[in-house]
């Protein structure tokens, strides 16, 4: 294929599929959709090998081809216009049961040739807790609905029935089917756009694009990797605790580069658990792509060409490659120490790409009580703190982990649609793991409901400090706090808890590793940290041997307040 | 003819027994199956544990309201206590129009409890789910059948949210086994004497056995009583009124549904009121429309004893347990000579991994 070829029509097909989620965004009822954009979509080749993939979370899109061939595959119907399959079945799909994966033929002048797919965090699928994702579930059953490949849209006629069960399983019903209406809404818009494509050139061309483009990115893939230095990289990392039992739980990781191979093998890695941590080997896959990915350099297009390059393994029934019927709601925990455990191997052959571990994945909150007007509500909040240190800058501040690429939710949207109330929200200072490059410094946001509630927490990195580099200080761990009248009580970073009307929940995130000896930083970049007010003059003095003398504008600041001391 | 419509609720429930691979469902015989007039009125329904009794009756009439007409072929099936009109989650209704020559000539019905429906705990009789979803999958009245075909989808749905699905599918299919039975039976009698002749038969016994019971109430004295049971410190006050032929189980002094498993649902408490009724009106008195017509049940939406979504219901036999004594004690002041008395209550003990303290299950083996 012609290369002038190749790039129209792959810039028009990755438009597409942006378009797919930006009609999805718009569409979409839930502030988790709306708002943190917790969700993906991707147009795949007639196999479900994806060609193009739209902005959307890590986690995610890589389930999109590891789910789509099987499902495809095991799927004895034939295809038609307006045909949608819906599914969320862990076993099947590899996600958690919010996950809904929705997905469409695409048929152009009676060919069929690909699929629109999305998947999207439902706000609740029902089961034991509101949100559905419970670190202390024991089994899938706890989970809440699942959902088997089954036609939803039966070419362009809703199932009925499937909608009403559906309905009646999930706590917010409004915000799930309109969410579920802007999936399929999305899945138009991707097919509308692949006709329009082969309209321009032809069905043969299109079709020809794409193969050709998954071949290109296994082959650029494959470039980078040989510039990696042969060998076998080992990694472990941590997870503070599984939500029921208090020991920590390991991920150990192998990189092995060896000519233009690259593979991961968990080999070390913790059983899998009678908890929700629990990760299906889909998903383990998905954020190994995206690991891996971010260590390779270049515009280098992501779809299963560059997902072949790579070779993942796990051992069966550990917690990256879980097996039915263990919970998985809370698998996101593992995954974000999956990812955090690459990259420290990766870091041992790429230092120049890789930063130091950061927030460790965000605070997964739900909040879930009834409005006074007596219609139920249940609030996701995904909090991030931000990135470790880079080799040659500060880690990101306030940017959600590798995991995930979401947004925060904006204080207005909370306060305006739930009875929740945003006391605070900022960043901590003197937080950040220190270094010639420093970590991020830890988010603080702190919520007081208005009506006697139900919160399930699902964080991490409260024991185990997200670590550092090159000689930089680990960063500071999360913590969380109910706060009511007169005491403050510290909270484990998984659990369920009811809150009175009036009481408070204070979370702090953890903060990014530090790249390099702190003694090493620039005392400009110092200066500006005190100015900002990121660091106290004190702070500065006593870790980066800074002097005010030194700075000609630190005179005249006033003293940075440092409510929160974190660091014990 | 009331004796064949008879042999087609035992011949229902037989199938049940036979075919069903759970035990409960099956050897411990916690099923029930009725016969109904073109209508929807109830005819005939096997012999069943008595706070089952009215189950049937009140599924049927809130799962045909809920989907209207339901057309030849169509096997209606639910579990949900609110939209369907089940008692809860573990019991699963079935409902089925039988035809004979084109004319709709009655409903078939089989109630089944499954084993288990998911949910929070292993044993879904745990204290643990507060609101009807950590109970489990729910399915509101949907077509199992649909112009005869089985959906595939729905049979897959409940197959991958419980946990012994090969028993859930079996359990599903004896179902549907007896709603079979029960079409064909009730179909070939509507053949062999006219659905005309059907009709007539099915609206004599309906009011002789009306005739019967209004007769046997009768012969109580009229009055009213209260009497008022606690559950775990909860006050349940019921008040029973016999007036003529008539009874009236008020049940409106309930409190609200509770934060727990225990509520009630609107059939499930029906049932219990039909049961305490039925001790005074006699066994032989025959279940169906005509009899259940001297009772009437008042209670209000959202509370212990009618509860509304979100409530949850799976161990509700223990608020019936104190529903039943209540009603018992009240019938026992109007009728002291007729009520029977003094019931044991527990058979089995689970302790939920979750909750605090140890729960206990009645599996109603208690002796009258």
């Amino acid at each position: 294929m012609d290369p002038v070829t190749f790039e129209l029509i792959h810039a028009r097909l990755a438009s597409a599929a942006d378009e797919m989620a930006i009609s999805l965004q718009r569409a979409a009822f839930s502030a988790a959709a709306r708002e943190m954009m917790d969700f993906s979509t991707a147009i795949t080749d007639v196999n479900g090998r994806t060609v193009v993939q739209g902005v959307g979370l890590t986690i995610q899109l890589g389930l999109i081809p590891e789910a789509l061939p099987g499902v495809i595959e095991a799927w004895d119907e034939p295809w038609r216009e307006g045909d949608v399959l819906l599914l969320n079945h862990p076993y099947v799909c590899g996600a958690h049961l919010n996950d809904l994966m929705a997905f469409s033929p695409i048929i152009v002048d009676s060919v069929h040739i690909g699929f629109a797919a999305t998947i999207l965090h439902h706000l609740d699928v029902g089961g034991r807790v509101p949100g559905s994702m419970a670190a202390d579930n024991r089994q899938i059953y706890e989970d809440g609905l699942m959902l088997p490949p089954m036609k939803i849209v039966d070419a362009g006629e809703w199932d009925s029935d499937l909608v009403s069960i559906f309905r009646a399983n999930v706590r917010t019903p409004a915000e799930n089917m309109g969410d579920l209406r802007a999936q399929v809404a999305a899945l138009q818009r991707g097919e509308n756009e692949v006709a329009t494509v082969c309209a321009t050139w032809d069905i043969d061309t299109v079709r020809e694009f794409f193969s050709a483009v998954q071949e290109y990115s296994k082959e650029m893939a494959r470039r980078e990797v040989e510039r990696f230095p042969d060998g076998e990289y080992t990694f472990e990392d941590w997870i503070d605790e599984d939500g029921i039992n208090a020991e920590p739980v390991v991920i150990r990781a192998t990189i092995r580069v060896a000519g233009t191979k690259l593979s991961v093998d968990f080999a070390g890695t913790a059983d899998q658990r009678e908890c929700g941590i629990n990760s299906p080997m889909n998903s383990t896959r998905s954020i190994t792509y995206a690991a891996l990915r971010s260590a390779m350099q270049g515009p280098l297009p992501e779809n299963s060409g560059l997902y072949d390059a790579i070779e993942v393994v796990a051992p069966v029934a550990s917690i990256v490659n879980a097996q039915a019927p263990v919970a998985v709601g809370a698998r996101g925990v593992t995954l974000f120490r999956v990812a955090d455990t690459l990259c420290g191997a990766l870091a041992q052959f790429a230092p120049e790409r890789i930063p130091a571990a950061g927030d460790g994945g965000p605070l997964l909150l739900v909040i879930s009580g009834t409005r006074p007007d007596g219609t139920p509500f249940v609030f996701l909040d995904m909090v991030s703190g931000g990135f470790g240190a880079r080799a040659n800058s500060d880690g990101l501040e306030a940017a959600p982990h590798l995991g995930l690429n979401h947004a925060n939710t904006p204080v207005e949207v909370i306060e305006t649609e739930f009875p929740i109330r945003i006391e605070e929200y900022g960043f901590v200072p003197n937080s950040e793991g220190a270094g010639q490059f420093r970590g991020s410094l830890a988010t603080v946001r702190t919520y007081t409901v208005l009506s006697d509630v139900v919160c399930v927490l699902r964080g991490d990195r409260h024991r185990i400090r997200p670590w550092a580099l090159a000689g930089g200080a680990e960063g500071s761990p999360s913590r969380v706090f109910r706060c009511r009248a007169d005491e403050t009580i510290e909270l484990p970073t998984k659990t369920v808890i009811k809150l009175r009307a009036g009481e408070s929940l204070r979370y702090v995130s953890a903060s990014g590793g530090g790249w390099g000896n702190p003694g090493s930083r620039d005392p400009a970049a110092v200066a500006r940290d005190v100015e900002d007010q990121k660091v106290t003059p004190e702070r500065a003095a006593a870790i980066y041997g800074w002097s005010s003398a030194s700075a000609n504008s630190g005179a005249s600041m006033p003293a940075a307040p440092a409510p929160h001391s974190l660091h014990t | 003819m009331e004796l064949a419509l008879r042999a087609v609720v035992e011949e229902m429930a037989d199938a049940l027994r036979v075919q069903g691979a759970s035990t409960d469902a099956g050897e411990l015989g916690d099923n029930v199956t009725a016969v109904f007039d073109a209508e929807g009125a109830l005819v005939s329904q096997s012999r069943c544990r008595p706070l089952h009794v009215g189950v049937l009756r009140s599924a049927t009439r809130t799962m045909l309201d809920t989907v209207g007409d339901v057309s030849a072929g169509d096997v209606i099936m639910t579990n949900d206590p609110y939209l369907g009109g089940a008692s809860r989650l573990p019991d699963f209704v079935m409902l089925s129009p039988a035809h004979s020559a084109g004319t709709r000539v009655g409903y078939v019905a089989t109630m089944a409890r499954y084993s288990d429906v998911g949910a929070a705990s292993e044993n879904e009789l745990g204290a643990g789910p507060v609101d009807v979803y950590a109970e489990g999958l729910r399915i509101p009245p949907v077509s199992l059948l649909r112009g005869g075909k089985l959906s595939r989808n729905l049979e897959r749905l409940v197959e991958v949210n419980v946990r012994d699905p090969g028993l859930a599918v079996s359990e599903l299919h004896a179902q549907l086994g007896a709603v079979r039975v029960g079409q064909d039976r009730l179909a070939a009698l509507a053949a062999e004497v006219g659905p005309d002749k059907l009709r007539e038969v099915t609206s004599e016994v309906i009011a002789r056995s009306e005739s019967l019971a209004r007769s046997r109430v009768a012969t109580l004295s009229d009055g009213v009583a209260s009497f008022v049971e606690r559950l775990d410190g909860v006050e349940l006050e019921v008040l029973v009124e016999i007036d003529g032929s008539s009874i009236t189980v008020d049940l409106t002094r309930m409190p609200a549904q509770l934060a727990t498993a225990v509520n009630g649902s609107a059939t499930s408490t029906y049932s219990v009121a039909l049961a305490a009724v039925r001790t005074l009106i006699g066994d032989d008195v025959p279940v169906d429309e005509g009899s259940a017509r001297v009772l009437t049940v008042k209670s209000t939406p959202g509370s212990v004893v009618r509860a509304s979504v979100p409530a949850a219901t799976t161990a509700q036999r223990h608020l019936h347990d104190r529903v039943w004594d209540a009603l018992l004690g009240a019938l026992d002041q109007l009728v002291p000579e007729r009520t029977r008395r003094g019931a044991s209550k527990t058979a089995g003990l689970y302790q939920d991994p979750r909750a605090s303290s140890t729960e206990q299950v009645s599996t109603n083996q208690g002796s009258a």
